[in-house]
């Protein structure tokens, strides 16, 4: 197959790389940064290299409802500076954000701060270089940074999120520019992620899902298990957080530092374990809340979740709690909260590749 | 539609991914949520009322 099989139209522009960047911001196809130019060789490589059809529809994605053909999609990825083994991760995550019952037009508009969480799970980390160890949320790494980036590319120039107009956020996030990364399955005590949810441990899957960008635990202090998830718990008590606002079933993450992970695992604590007692403990006494909160919460459960006089629950559920271990060295973990729609729930897909 | 005038290209585009792009849009200044005085909201809801009408009738 030739670039001749590519059906997007084409722009002619002089051989410099200025006034190509300089078209591609000024037609909003870009998230500020500079970009690869896509030409139709690259895009063409990038397909053929996966042995896939580039009129292939993948999905399509809103508000804009544009189809993501495995050709858009390709474009983007160019334009992130992935290389082309990346596509596979990049369209599996497509389909993950666009399944049935992920609120995909809600991340899109909402002006809530969260970014496409894009997270690696299985053998293909390795072999792609993604990193889950030290400093695996950024910078530093390609495949981290430009698949994530690719996501971002493809929710704004095929979904049409432009920041601003379409793309609501009242201030954004810097997990819009990436936010992917993979989970340390060697260093985790733990089953992996992807296991946990039913796949095999030799699959390679993605898993997407409408976060803010992550917050700091630090257990520097912690000597113990118990120690440990008290401060996590204190720290997702967070009644500022959209996962409180909204207690009707969406999902939080939690990235345990290798080293925290150890201590539990230490402590003969399982990730269920943690679930149970994160769920138990984590719920915020009234005086900490508003009384146009808790008047919402009456006027509206269906929305809000009423919890009467009791204190309010982070989640409605303690499989609402994800649990990724992630990171190199160091008492650091983190967590993340979700975007306010209800019932937003990650999605894991399987990560297909040509080999 | 209803929207406010921060969030109208956003309705605007969700008309158009529905197939209606030429769905009238009632847009209220922005904004009508917090920091509004009941007052404040009363008079937008006013002056929307009267632009929803001319919305219809222009309509047929």
């Amino acid at each position: 197959m030739t670039s001749d099989a590519l059906q997007s139209d084409r722009i002619v522009l002089p051989d410099e790389l200025e006034e190509i960047e300089d078209r591609f911001y000024r037609d909003g196809c870009t998230d500020g940064l500079p970009i690869v130019p896509p030409t139709p060789e690259r895009v063409m490589k990038m397909i053929e290299y996966n042995r896939l059809d580039p009129k292939q529809v993948i999905a399509t994605i809103p508000p804009q409802g544009g189809q993501a053909t495995v050709e858009k999609i390709a474009i983007n990825a160019v334009m992130a500076g992935c290389r082309p083994e990346y596509l596979p991760v990049l369209i599996a995550a497509v389909e993950a954000m666009t399944s049935e019952g992920f609120d995909l037009f809600g991340v899109q508009a909402t002006t809530h701060p969260c970014a496409m969480l894009t997270l690696i799970n299985g053998p293909i980390a390795k072999k792609l270089d993604i990193n889950s160890g030290a400093g695996a949320m950024g910078p530093g790494w390609r495949a981290n940074a430009t698949i994530g980036r690719a996501v971002r590319l493809t929710l704004l120039n095929i979904g049409g999120a432009r920041p601003g107009s379409v793309d609501k956020a009242t201030q954004g996030t810097p997990a819009k520019f990436s936010f992917c990364f993979a989970e340390n399955e060697d260093a985790s005590p733990w089953e992996p992620f992807h296991v946990e949810r039913g796949f095999k441990p030799t699959d390679s899957t993605v898993t997407v899902l409408g976060l803010e960008g992550p917050h700091d635990i630090n257990g520097q202090d912690a000597s113990k298990a118990t120690s440990f998830l008290r401060i996590v718990a204190g720290s997702i008590m967070a009644p500022g957080s959209s996962n409180f606002r909204f207690v009707t079933g969406s999902d939080l993450v939690i990235c345990i530092g290798p080293e925290h992970a150890a201590l539990v695992a230490r402590d003969g604590l399982t990730k269920d374990d943690i679930r149970e007692y994160l769920f138990r403990t984590a719920r915020v006494p009234l005086e900490f809340t508003t009384e146009e909160n808790l008047a919402s919460r009456k006027r509206t459960p269906a929305q809000y979740g009423d919890f009467g006089d009791q204190p309010i629950p982070i989640v409605l559920s303690k499989e609402n709690i994800l649990i990724v271990v992630v990171g190199g060295a160091g008492l650091h973990s983190t967590w993340m909260p979700s975007w306010g729609g209800p019932k937003h729930r990650a999605v894991t897909k399987l990560i297909r590749t040509p080999d | 539609m209803v929207t406010t005038t921060a969030f109208s290209s956003l309705a605007r585009m969700e008309a158009k991914s529905f197939g209606l792009p030429d769905a009238a849009l009632l847009v209220v200044p922005h904004p009508v949520g917090a920091g509004q005085t009941p007052e404040m909201v009363k008079i937008k809801a006013t002056n929307a009322m009267a632009k929803l009408v001319q919305l219809m009738t222009d309509r047929g």
